[in-house]
Parts: structure tokens; C-alpha cells; sequence
């Protein structure tokens, strides 16, 4: 369930969105040097965003530099990467493969089996240097087990799981903003949630899997996924509000305000993106 | 506690943004890690500590916030004893012993709808939180406290949507007011050269 939270390419300056992939190849990078190479099959945009929210409030030393790498070997990417970065590759990685065990548990997909051998030998370093998170994921993918094999049908108890998980993995440091981060992330992990499940909806039909959408007994399904997604956007915006966030805001505005709106609107219209759209438009002229 | 506009060396009514930027210098001017070895260590953690009291004091001023919920002694007057347990754990936040007893009790009145929105919004169920706040303002529509709660829950909801309306069409630095008001000036400027812009004004 990854990648509901991205930017909007077209509303960013480019200065700014050279700063966005700079984050997002510097993520790259830290999975690469702490955990192996394979490990960088994981990275994803929903990383990226808490690297630049915990960025933006801590303010660590960024260190940039311009690189070639095995996915664009054409031209060198700048590459910004600073403490947070190697904390979100860590959890990065702790969630991919406890993700990975939970699908070999339940479907013995072969495939889940393979990967997670690939990730062991990251998975064990990450786990030994965040204990504490790693129990926190194992517990939550739990709890969520139990509320699937249960047929749970209320959607806000299903997402609130993941969005106390969000929530706790949100907390960097011990300190003064950790209520806040918490809130944050709660909200977030509740918004991709409940965004999945309804993205899911036909897929789950048809394989006959757990989907509290396919489950509750609502008349109409998408106002009541829309009602709850905007209800929880708001409570995350109000959340942020409370940070002192002045470093990379535009990249952060740009992603709750724009990139979420996109991504909620290509899911509930099953339309393409402005971006491809233009894209398109070029191709043809 | 001191002003917090003193403490953050800002003019009353500044802008959200620049409250944030004036914390964001002071307490990267006062952040204790930066005195570790030094023997004002102690007076800059205190004045950490004041700076970050100052800005949550603006941040929250006029924020839906749930910690700043009133106790019994402002509420509608039949509030019974068990009904003061439950607001003495909710201003506590502690939400699922507020809920506990909330669900033993079986006459469900306006006030146990507020109370239970409360906690409902407290723990994340944040749709059927709302939901509750409805039905209680529904009961006794002439409550202020459920009302006032309704209107808070009403305008967290509806700042994500102005914001992101007005992000998409990159309207960060005018508004409908200024706009309006360039159009009289220019309706006065035309006026005064004898032309009219606007004709019914």
C-alpha cells in the first residue's frame, strides 16, 4: 500500500522539485549503503514525505552530492542525504520484509519467500539498531490480522491500527514534538489506509479477500470512503499547522494540498493524472 | 508566564507564519545542544523552555485543539455526577475509560452524544466523532457547548479544503478581498477622469 502520498510535479518550482528528488535519491542511496543493494527495491514516495516532514522540523546537516546510479546511468543525480534519511531506510526496510513474511504466512507466495531471503541480511541490521520500531510493526501487522480473519466491517477501527503504526513509526527523537509527529502520522497512515482499500475494491472483489468496503453497509460507498478521507486530510492538515515548518514547505504544501488531491481524484475517477494527460498532448503535436 | 509575543520579540497579531519563523530563530539561538559545555547551559534551557511555551500558547490560541476541552462547572446545568467523571477523564485525555463508561450507561441523552464525540474524535474515529456531534447539536439545539464543539470540529474540516482549493490555483498571495478592492480603486481612479468602470457604483 504504497505511493498515495506524492507530489504534483506541474505545481512545483523546479529548483523545488530538485530538492524532492534529491530526497527521494538520497533515500535510495541510504537503503544502498546500510542495507545492500536489493534492499533499494523497496523505496518508495511514502518514505520520502516523512524524511522531508522530520527534515523540515529538526533541520539536520544536509549532505548533497551529484552521482550516477544503476537506475539513471545517463546523467548524475544530486542525492541529499542527512540522519533522518538513514532512519526511514531502516524502517523502510523493517516494513517491506515484515510485509513480506505476512504474505508468505497467509498466501506461501513463493515469490514473498524469495524476496524475504534477499532482505534478511538488511532486515537484521535495521532490527538490531530499531528494536523498539520493529516490535511496533510486528505488533500492528498483528492486530490487523486479527481484525481481517474477524471480517471486521468498520473501516475507522481497521485504519486507526495502521494509523497508530504511522504514528509511532513518526517519532524520531524522544522529545517535545513527539506528541505532535505522532498526530501527524496517525492521520497520514489513516488517509493511505483507507485510500488503498478503496483503490482495492474490485481487485478484493474478485479474489474474494478481506475489504471493509466490500464489507460495511453503506448505500453509497464512495461518498462515505470520500466523507472519511477528506474528514482525515483535515485533521492532518490541522495537525501539521502546529509544526514551526519553514524549511521545504513548499515541497510539503505541495504534497498535502496538491499531490493528495491528484492522487484522490485519479483513484475515485479512475482517470489519468494532468501529468500523463500533458504528456499525451506533447506526443501527439 | 511572560507575553508570548514578548518572548518570541514579535507584534501582536502576527501572521501564523511569522510566529513560526520566529521560533524557529530563537530556539535554534537558545537549543541547549549548542551550550552543552558551557556554563550558561541552565539559562538557555530555560529559555528554550519559554520559547517553546510561547509558541504552543499562539499556535493553539484559536486552534481546534483537544486538550482544551471545559470542564462540568461551565455545562448545560443537569449535568449529573457520573456525567462530571467522564469530563474529568476526558480532560485528562483518557478516552477509552471515558468510553467505558460511557457505553454502561444506558439513558443516552444530548450530553452523552457530546461527550461520546469527544472521545470518539480523541481516539481517531474521527467520521462517527462527527456523526455524534450532529446528533447532540440535533437533541438540544440550543446548547452552546455541543454547538460551539460542532462549529470546531466544522472548521477543521473545512480549512483543509479552502487551503487546498486555494493552492490549486495559486492564489497563496491575493485573495477575494483584495481583489475586490483593486477594482474599486480602479472604478474611483476612472470616476475621478471621468469615465466610470463599474457603472452601478
Amino acid at each position: 500500500m504504497f505511493g498515495y502520498v506524492q507530489i504534483d510535479k506541474l505545481e512545483l518550482k523546479v529548483r523545488e522539485y530538485m530538492a524532492y528528488k534529491g530526497y527521494y535519491c538520497g533515500l535510495c542511496m541510504a537503503l544502498k549503503k546500510n542495507y545492500g543493494n536489493f534492499s533499494r527495491f523497496t523505496l518508495n514516495y511514502d518514505m520520502t514525505y516523512l524524511i522531508i516532514v522530520l527534515t523540515s522540523l529538526y533541520e539536520p546537516i544536509n549532505n548533497c552530492c551529484n552521482k550516477r546510479c544503476i537506475a539513471h546511468p545517463q546523467n548524475k543525480q544530486l542525492m541529499i542525504i542527512n540522519e533522518t534519511s538513514d532512519y526511514c531506510a531502516a524502517l523502510n526496510i523493517m516494513l517491506a520484509y515484515n510485509n513480506l513474511k505476512d504474505d508468505w504466512k497467509d498466501e506461501r507466495s513463493i515469490k514473498s519467500l524469495m524476496a524475504m531471503m534477499i532482505f534478511n541480511r538488511g532486515y537484521r541490521k535495521a532490527k538490531k539498531k530499531y528494536p523498539k520500531k520493529n516490535n511496533i510493526i510486528i505488533e500492528s501487522i498483528k492486530e490487523l490480522e486479527k481484525l481481517e480473519e474477524s471480517n471486521c466491517s468498520d473501516i475507522e477501527k481497521v485504519s486507526n491500527v495502521f494509523g497508530n503504526l504511522m504514528g509511532k513509526l513518526m517519532i524520531y527523537k524522544d522529545d517535545h514534538w513527539k506528541e505532535y509527529l505522532n498526530n501527524i502520522g496517525f492521520y497520514l497512515g489513516k488517509y493511505i489506509y483507507i485510500l488503498d482499500a478503496y483503490d482495492d475494491i474490485e481487485k478484493d472483489k474478485k479474489n474474494n479477500s478481506y475489504n471493509p468496503f466490500n464489507l460495511c453497509k453503506k448505500d453509497n460507498i464512495e461518498e462515505y470512503a470520500k466523507n472519511l478521507l477528506n474528514l482525515n486530510l483535515s485533521f492532518l492538515d490541522n495537525e501539521l499547522d502546529k509544526l514551526p515548518l519553514i524549511k521545504e514547505k513548499p515541497i510539503l504544501d505541495n504534497i498535502i494540498y496538491s499531490g493528495i488531491k491528484n492522487k484522490m481524484k485519479i483513484i475515485f475517477s479512475r482517470e489519468e493524472c494532468n501529468e500523463c494527460k500533458i504528456e499525451k498532448q506533447i506526443e501527439k503535436n | 508566564m511572560r507575553d508570548p509575543y514578548e518572548v518570541l520579540e514579535i507584534e501582536r497579531g502576527a501572521s501564523k507564519e511569522e510566529i513560526k519563523k520566529a521560533y524557529r530563530e530563537l530556539a535554534k539561538k537558545y537549543h541547549p545542544d549548542r551550550y552543552a559545555d558551557n556554563p550558561l547551559n541552565d539559562l538557555a534551557e530555560e529559555k528554550f523552555r519559554e520559547i517553546q511555551e510561547a509558541y504552543e500558547s499562539l499556535m493553539n490560541n484559536n486552534n481546534y485543539s483537544n486538550s482544551n476541552y471545559s470542564s462540568g462547572s461551565q455545562s448545560s446545568g443537569y449535568t449529573s455526577s457520573e456525567y462530571m467523571n467522564i469530563r474529568s477523564y476526558i480532560q485528562v485525555r483518557r478516552f477509552q475509560d471515558a468510553m467505558n463508561m460511557l457505553n454502561n450507561m444506558s439513558d443516552k441523552n444530548a450530553e452523552w452524544y457530546y461527550l461520546m464525540s469527544i472521545c470518539l474524535v480523541g481516539t481517531g474515529y474521527t467520521n462517527q466523532g462527527f456523526e455524534y456531534a450532529k446528533t447532540a447539536v440535533n437533541m438540544a439545539p440550543n446548547n452552546i457547548e455541543y454547538r460551539n464543539h460542532m462549529t470546531r470540529l466544522q472548521n477543521v474540516q473545512n480549512g483543509y479544503n479552502t487551503r487546498a482549493y486555494q493552492y490549486n490555483r495559486g492564489a497563496n498571495n491575493s485573495d477575494a478581498l483584495g481583489c475586490c478592492s483593486q477594482l474599486v480603486c480602479a472604478d474611483c481612479l476612472c470616476e475621478c477622469l471621468g469615465g466610470d468602470l463599474i457603472s452601478c457604483c
